[in-house]
C-alpha cells in the first residue's frame, strides 16, 4: 500500500508553495471563523448573560454531545458517505446502556458492549456500502430504520430510567468543573486531528473520497478505509448516545432523532464537502461551535423555536455560499472526479 | 475482492436483508392483525376497523394493545392498523378498513386536514365512524380535553405556590410547548399558565389567544421553551432558558408531555436548582408516575390515561352499531395525580391504573356495555 495521499506525483510542487500554502488558512476556515466571530460579538452585544462562564459551561456540553457525531460524519464525509444512521445508533446504544446497566452489568463492561454494538452496525454499514455497492444513503438509511426499530423493541417504547449507581459518570462533574465527557470530547477531537493529518489511514482517507479509483489504481484499500470511516461513526455515535442516557439519567427510543442533520450541517459549515476528499477536525470544531453558539444565542435571546428554525437555515446557506464562493473556481468544477482524477493534496489544506 | 471477501460480504448482506425483514415485520405493515375473540365471552356480531396514530410510539401503542383487549373480551371482531404518523398511510388504511365493510371505524389521524377526505372515504362505504383525539369532520369525536388537563396541572401548581409562599416575585413559570404540535396540544401548558396567573398572586394575566405557539415570554416571571417533545430536546432548552433565570427565583416547571417534562428536570437538576423547583407531569408514564411517588419535588402528574382509551372506543363502537346517538363530543377520562392520591389510582407496578374513573356527562353512555367493566377483568 502506498502512504496515502502522500505519494501522489506532482501533487507536492515546490516545497516553497507547499509551505506557502499551509501556513495561509483556508477560506472554509478563515469564513466559518469570521462568521464565529461575528455571532459571538452581536450575541454579546445583545444580551448580558451571553459572555458568562456558567454559559459557555452550558455551549461547551451542547457541543461536545452534538460533536461526537459531527466529527464521526465528518470521518465519513470524507471517505465520500453519508452516515444516516446516526439517528438510529445514538437511540439504540442510549437504551441499550440502560437497560444493561440496569441489569446490573459492570458499567466498564457495559461501556465496551455498546461502543463495540456501535462498531459492529458501522463496520456492517461499511461492508454493504463497499461491497454491495449500495449508495451510501440508502444503506445507511436502512440501518438507522432498523436500529430505531430495535430501540423501541428493546424499551417496548417507554423511557427508561438509569437506575444503576455510577453509570452516569460521564455527566459528572470533574475538578476543573466541566462534566467527563466534555473532556473526552476533547480527547478524541485531537486524537482524530492526529490521526487524520500523521497516519496513513488517516491521509488514505483524503485520497479515497478525493478520487476514489484513482486511489485504488494507487493501490489503497479504498474497501477498508471507507469501512473503517463508517465504524469510527457508528462508535462515536454510540458514544454518544451513552452520553446522552449519562446526562438524562435515561434511556429513550427517540432521543438523538435530529442528529444526522445537524451534525451533516455542522460539518458542511466547517468546510466538509459532500462530495468527499475535504474536511478536517479543526473546521469541524468550528462548524460545531457555530451551531452551539447560534441555538444557545437565539434561546438567552428567547427568539421563538420557528424564527431559529429560519434562522438555523439561513446561516448554513450564507456560510456555505460564501465557503464556495471563496474556493478556486477549479475546485468548485471538480465534482464529479474524473476517470484520471489523482488525489491532491491540496483537497485536505482547503478546509484544514 | 478474494473469494473469501465476497463469500464473507454476501454472509454479511444476507444477514442484515434477513434482520431488516424481521425487524419490519414486527414493526407491523400498514395493514394490522385481527384480535380474536376471546372463548368463553358472548360474542357481540359487531365488527370494527381501528387505525392508530402511530405503533411506534410509546404514547400510542397502548391504545391499539387496548383495543384488541377490549374488543375480545367483548367478542367482538376487530381489525387494527398503523397509520405511521403520516396523512399518506391513514388515507391508505382508511381505503383498507373499509374493504372489510366494518359496523364502525375509529380512526386516530395523525393530521386533521384530511378529515374531509377521510370522511368521504367512510361514508360511501356505508361504514359509521368514530374521530379519537384527532377531528375528522362528520364522526363524533372522542377526545380528551387537553384545556382541562392544563387547568388540573396549574391548579396543582398553584396550590402549591399559595401553601409556600410562592408569588410572581419569587417564582418563574417555565413552560416546555411543543411548538410545531398544533394549538390543541398546548392547550395544556396554555391554560396551566393562565390557571397560575389567576390563582396566584403577581403573575400577568393574560387571554389564551395572547399565548400563541411562538410566545416565548409572557412577562419577567413567565418563560416558554420548545421542548420538541423528546427527552435531549427538552434538556437542552430548558439547560438555555435557565441562563435568563435569576438563581434566587423558584422555578415551577410543566410541559406538554412527560419525556419532556422529566429533560427539563433533568437540566434544572444538573444546574442544581432542583431544591427550589417543582415539576408537574403531564401523560402518566410510568418513568413520570416513579418520579411522582419518590421524588420530592415532582408534585403533580396529570394523568389522561390514555393506556385505557381503546376501551372507551370499543364501547363507542359498540353504541354506535347498536343505533346509540352520541354527542358531538364524548370526552375521555384524566385524572389529576398527587402523592396523596397515586395509591388510589395505581397499584405498586404502576403500569396501568386499578379502575376507571367516574363517568362524567358526556361519557355515561358507554358505562353498562360490559365493555368498560371488562377492564382489568
Amino acid at each position: 500500500m502506498s502512504d496515502g495521499a502522500g505519494s501522489a506525483p506532482g501533487a507536492l510542487g515546490t516545497l516553497g508553495r507547499v509551505l506557502t500554502e499551509r501556513a495561509r488558512p483556508s477560506p472554509v476556515i478563515v469564513g466559518a471563523g469570521s462568521l464565529c466571530v461575528l455571532l459571538v460579538v452581536a450575541f454579546a452585544v445583545s444580551t448580558d448573560r451571553f459572555l458568562t462562564a456558567d454559559n459557555a459551561g452550558v455551549v461547551a456540553t451542547q457541543v461536545a454531545v452534538l460533536g461526537l457525531v459531527t466529527l464521526g460524519q465528518m470521518i465519513v464525509l470524507l471517505a465520500g458517505g453519508f452516515d444516516i444512521s446516526i439517528s438510529g445508533v445514538v437511540p439504540l446504544s442510549a437504551v441499550l446502556y440502560v437497560t444493561l446497566s440496569n441489569a446490573g452489568m459492570p458499567t466498564v463492561v457495559v461501556l465496551v458492549v455498546v461502543l463495540l454494538a456501535g462498531a459492529l452496525i458501522g463496520t456492517v454499514n461499511g461492508l454493504i456500502v463497499t461491497k454491495l455497492k449500495v449508495n451510501p444513503l440508502i444503506a445507511t438509511l436502512g440501518t438507522m430504520s432498523v436500529c430505531q426499530g430495535f430501540a423501541f423493541v428493546v424499551t417496548d417504547g417507554r423511557t427508561v430510567p438509569l437506575e444503576s449507581a455510577g453509570a452516569g459518570f460521564l455527566a459528572d462533574r470533574t475538578p476543573f468543573g466541566v462534566p467527563v465527557f466534555v473532556l473526552v470530547f476533547i480527547g478524541i477531537a485531537a486524537a482524530l486531528f492526529v490521526y487524520l493529518k500523521w497516519t496513513i489511514p488517516g491521509r488514505a482517507l483524503y485520497a479515497v473520497g478525493g478520487g476514489p479509483e484513482a486511489a485504488r489504481l494507487a493501490g489503497m484499500r479504498a474497501d477498508l478505509t471507507k469501512t473503517s470511516a463508517f465504524a469510527i461513526s457508528a462508535t462515536l455515535a454510540a458514544l454518544a448516545g451513552i452520553v446522552l442516557s449519562s446526562q438524562l439519567l435515561a434511556g429513550a427510543p427517540s432521543v438523538g432523532a435530529d442528529m444526522t442533520l445537524t451534525s451533516i450541517t455542522a460539518a458542511v459549515l466547517g468546510g466538509a464537502s459532500l462530495h468527499g476528499g475535504i474536511g478536517g477536525v479543526p473546521g469541524t470544531l468550528l462548524g460545531i461551535v457555530i451551531i452551539g453558539t447560534l441555538r444557545d444565542g437565539l434561546a438567552l435571546l428567547e427568539v421563538s423555536a420557528f424564527y431559529q428554525l429560519v434562522a438555523t437555515g439561513f446561516v448554513l446557506l450564507i456560510a456555505v455560499s460564501m465557503a464556495q464562493l471563496k474556493l478556486p473556481a477549479r475546485r468548485r468544477r471538480s465534482r464529479p472526479a474524473p476517470e484520471n482524477h489523482v488525489p491532491d493534496k491540496t483537497y485536505e489544506r482547503t478546509a484544514r | 475482492m478474494s473469494g473469501f471477501g465476497r463469500r464473507w460480504g454476501l454472509a454479511t448482506a444476507s444477514v442484515v436483508v434477513l434482520v431488516t425483514a424481521s425487524a419490519c415485520g414486527s414493526a407491523g405493515g400498514g395493514a394490522g392483525g385481527t384480535a380474536a375473540p376471546a372463548s368463553g365471552t358472548a360474542k357481540k356480531d359487531i365488527k370494527i376497523a381501528y387505525a392508530n396514530y402511530a405503533d411506534n410510539s410509546p404514547l400510542f401503542a397502548p391504545i391499539t394493545t387496548a383495543v384488541k383487549t377490549s374488543a375480545a373480551a367483548a367478542g367482538m371482531n376487530a381489525k387494527v392498523y398503523d397509520n405511521k404518523g403520516t396523512a399518506e398511510t391513514t388515507l391508505q388504511n382508511a381505503q383498507l378498513m373499509v374493504q372489510d365493510k366494518p359496523d364502525v371505524v375509529i380512526e386516530y389521524s395523525p393530521d386533521s386536514a384530511i378529515g374531509k377526505s377521510l370522511f368521504t372515504v367512510f361514508d360511501r362505504a356505508g361504514s359509521k365512524c368514530i374521530a379519537l383525539n384527532v377531528p375528522v369532520e362528520g364522526c363524533p369525536w372522542l377526545n380528551v380535553i387537553n384545556k382541562n388537563l392544563g387547568t388540573a396541572a396549574g391548579q396543582m401548581a398553584s396550590d402549591y405556590a399559595n401553601k409556600n409562599g410562592w408569588t410572581g416575585a419569587n417564582t418563574t413559570v417555565l413552560l416546555a410547548n411543543s411548538a410545531r404540535g398544533g394549538v390543541e396540544v398546548n392547550d395544556t401548558v396554555r391554560y396551566t399558565y393562565l390557571t397560575v396567573a389567576d390563582k396566584v398572586p403577581g403573575f400577568t394575566k393574560i387571554t389564551p389567544e395572547q399565548f400563541t405557539e411562538s410566545t416565548t415570554r409572557i412577562a419577567a416571571n413567565a418563560i416558554v421553551v420548545d421542548g420538541g417533545n423528546t427527552l435531549d430536546s427538552s434538556f437542552a432548552a430548558v439547560q438555555a432558558a435557565l441562563q435568563n433565570i435569576p438563581n434566587d427565583q423558584n422555578i415551577i416547571y410543566s410541559s406538554v408531555n412527560d419525556d419532556t417534562a422529566s429533560g427539563g428536570w433533568r437540566a434544572i437538576a444538573e444546574a442544581g436548582r432542583e431544591k427550589t423547583s417543582v415539576v408537574i407531569g403531564e401523560g402518566g408514564s410510568e418513568t413520570a408516575l416513579k418520579q411522582l411517588r419518590d421524588n420530592p419535588q415532582w408534585i403533580g402528574e396529570v394523568d389522561a390515561l390514555v393506556s385505557v382509551w381503546g376501551y372507551y372506543a370499543v364501547a363507542m363502537a359498540d353504541a354506535l352499531a347498536a343505533g346509540v346517538k352520541p354527542p358531538a363530543l364524548t370526552e375521555l377520562p384524566f385524572v389529576a395525580l398527587t402523592k396523596d392520591t397515586i395509591n388510589d389510582y395505581y397499584t405498586d407496578d404502576l403500569t396501568s391504573p386499578k379502575a376507571l374513573p367516574k363517568p362524567v356527562d358526556s361519557n355515561k353512555y358507554l358505562f353498562g356495555r360490559g365493555i368498560l367493566e371488562s377492564y382489568r377483568k
